[in-house]
């Protein structure tokens, strides 16, 4: 069965991506796959996802996110995750569910921001 | 003797009849759809008349006023055909005595020449009418004329009692009209009002570039909790909040369950990038809110607003902000 | 007023089929967005703990009125291997599955109104409704 792939797009030197459809399991599952695989090939700093689509996120959903974040920052890549909508806000703390450790942003323009603001100094580090 | 017990048994039938038939017909009536329209189509269609009217009793004016819209009579003549009631009309007799008034022959009744409703008659068409009074708990609240029937004979007695027991329904469905209007008004009226006050009573305030100030005043039940957190989540969406404080001080009582709420409204906005810290929280409510297992260092908190607004600003400039409230930065 | 829909679930696509009837439903009952939110994560959770536990059953949504109000009910029924103690999982912060856990006690506060009934060896049945405010 052809599982839609969300597309990954590059902005400077991060890696984007906006979630548009309704995810069941399985794509979400190829989606952190991509992604992570994506981040190793490009050497990404870091990463943007987007939800400002999606009208719903469950306990599986935000597991997927906050382990995506994880494994990308083992890799050296910070993840910003934008556009959650008020009410998959709510329902995500009345579910209990957390997503610690999960960076988040009003919208992609703040994401942008931040990434640029983490990683800058970092470069600073590496350049001496 | 015999022939006497005939016709009053034929004149019960004949009643009981005519009861069933306005039952049927009663029964048909629609909410919604315009009730002066629907009585007058259903009186044509009762006693096969060519036109039919509806007139309500004015008190300002001490007048029948006719209703539009009626059947066979066009809107803006309708709307002019007044029958006035005042003490010395002609037609007030009818109005505190009669049921019902039959005109055989509009050009030779007396009272319609007394009232001067000749010339209306003629400029509508109407050969012979019928006035029957719509009583509600006793009180006339107005007429229903229907005119020229299609046989072209008068109306008669049978016609009377017909429409009249037709009317007394007619009355009742008007007055639950009236009241009805009155309620979904009142209602509408009352539902702003409660939009009011509940916007007023859960605002943000936005401060500066990025700082949303949350004042929370009285006691906060779960509804209410519920309606600041989207309230609060709106807030942050629209002013593009990067801290939000919480103001407790003005809260009298903050139980497990307000702290509950609190908690999650904190972590809410937190989804949403925006740092919550919270202030103006007493001993009492630090202890609960520790007592709920919640880790504090997961939402900064001040003691009073001025803290809080400082703190506010120097996160501001550090920029960064994490779900959990830590600093990562320089 | 719609009728109930019955869905049977048995894998991953279901779950995301549930929720998105159950948002429209929820939206064309008349329930905002916050609360339809709610609904579509309840029945997304109940759904997907049909797939995790029992591998099928079924949801039912149904728009639900009294004389005083109107609202949605969710009916998650399964003939899995049921719950042996339902205080167990009802309790906060209780997991079993990779920090996954059944989330019911979140779910429930999702809810208005939330039954469990469940035998061991004979399935789970969960009821929860929202009503319009």
């Amino acid at each position: 069965m052809e599982i839609y792939r969300i597309p990954i797009l590059q902005i400077e030197d991060f890696l984007v991506a906006s979630i548009q459809t309704p995810l069941h399991d399985a794509a979400a599952v190829q989606f952190k796959d991509d992604l992570l695989e994506r981040i190793y090939s490009t050497k990404a700093r870091g990463f943007v996802l987007d939800l400002t689509a999606i009208d719903v996120v469950d306990s599986f959903m935000a597991r997927i996110v906050a382990d995506v974040a994880e494994m990308a920052g083992l890799m050296g890549a910070h993840v910003v995750v934008t556009g959650l909508q008020p009410a998959v806000a709510i329902s995500l703390v009345e579910l209990g569910v957390e997503m610690a450790g999960v960076t988040t942003a009003l919208d992609l323009d703040r994401g942008i921001r931040i990434l640029r603001e983490l990683v800058a100094p970092e470069r600073e580090q590496a350049d001496g | 003797m015999t022939t006497e017990k005939l016709s009053t048994s034929q004149e019960f039938e004949r009643q009981l009849a005519a009861l069933q038939r306005v039952a049927g017909v009663f029964g048909a009536m629609r909410k919604g759809q315009d009730i002066y329209d629907q009585i007058t189509h259903q009186v044509v269609d009762l006693l096969n008349v060519e036109k039919c009217a509806v007139l309500l009793y004015d008190p300002d004016q001490q007048a029948l006023v006719g209703q539009a819209p009626a059947v066979g009579v066009p809107t803006q003549d309708i709307r002019g055909y007044v029958i006035p009631l005042a003490e010395g009309s002609p037609a007030r007799q009818f109005w505190e005595v009669g049921d019902s008034f039959l005109v055989k022959d509009i050009d030779a009744d007396p009272v319609v020449q007394a009232l001067g409703l000749a010339d209306f008659a003629h400029k509508v068409g109407v050969k012979s009418t019928m006035l029957v009074g719509m009583r509600l708990e006793g009180q006339l609240i107005g007429v229903i004329q229907p005119s020229n029937r299609r046989d072209g004979l008068p109306f008669d007695e049978t016609d009377a009692r017909l429409l009249t027991i037709y009317a007394s329904q007619a009355a009742v469905a008007i007055e639950n009209q009236r009241l009805y209007q009155a309620i979904t008004a009142e209602r509408d009226r009352l539902a702003r009002v409660l939009a009011t006050v509940q916007e007023l009573s859960t605002p943000v305030v936005p401060v500066l570039e990025g700082i949303l100030i949350l004042p929370l005043i009285g006691f906060i039940d779960t509804d209410r909790a519920q309606r600041i957190m989207e309230g609060l989540l709106n807030g942050i969406v629209q002013y593009r909040a990067q801290v939000v404080i919480l103001d407790v001080t003005g809260v009298p009582v903050v139980d497990t369950g307000v702290a509950d709420h609190l908690v999650r409204a904190a972590r809410a906005a937190g989804l949403l990038g925006a740092q919550p810290i919270l202030v103006g929280i007493r001993p009492e409510v630090a202890q609960t809110i520790v007592g709920l297992g919640v880790h504090l260092h997961e939402i900064a908190t001040r003691g009073d607003l001025r803290d809080g607004l400082e703190y506010a600003l120097a996160v501001l400039h550090r920029k960064i902000v994490t779900a959990e409230g830590q600093h990562v930065g320089r | 007023m719609a009728d109930s829909l019955h869905i049977p679930v048995l894998s991953d696509l279901d779950i995301v089929m549930a929720r998105v009837e159950g948002r429209h439903m929820a939206r064309d009952l008349g329930f905002g967005v916050i609360d339809q939110a709610r609904i579509a994560t309840a029945i997304s959770e109940l759904s997907r703990n049909i797939v995790l536990y029992a591998g099928t059953g079924t949801i039912t949504l149904r728009p639900i009125e009294t004389p005083q109000r109107r609202g949605l009910e969710i009916v998650c029924a399964d003939t899995g291997p049921g719950i042996t103690d339902v205080n167990l999982v009802m309790r906060e912060g209780y997991s079993s599955r990779r920090g996954l856990g059944m989330g019911l006690p979140g779910t429930r506060r999702l809810m208005d109104e939330f039954e469990i009934r469940s035998r061991p060896g004979e399935g789970t049945v969960i009821t929860a409704r929202k009503w319009l405010r």
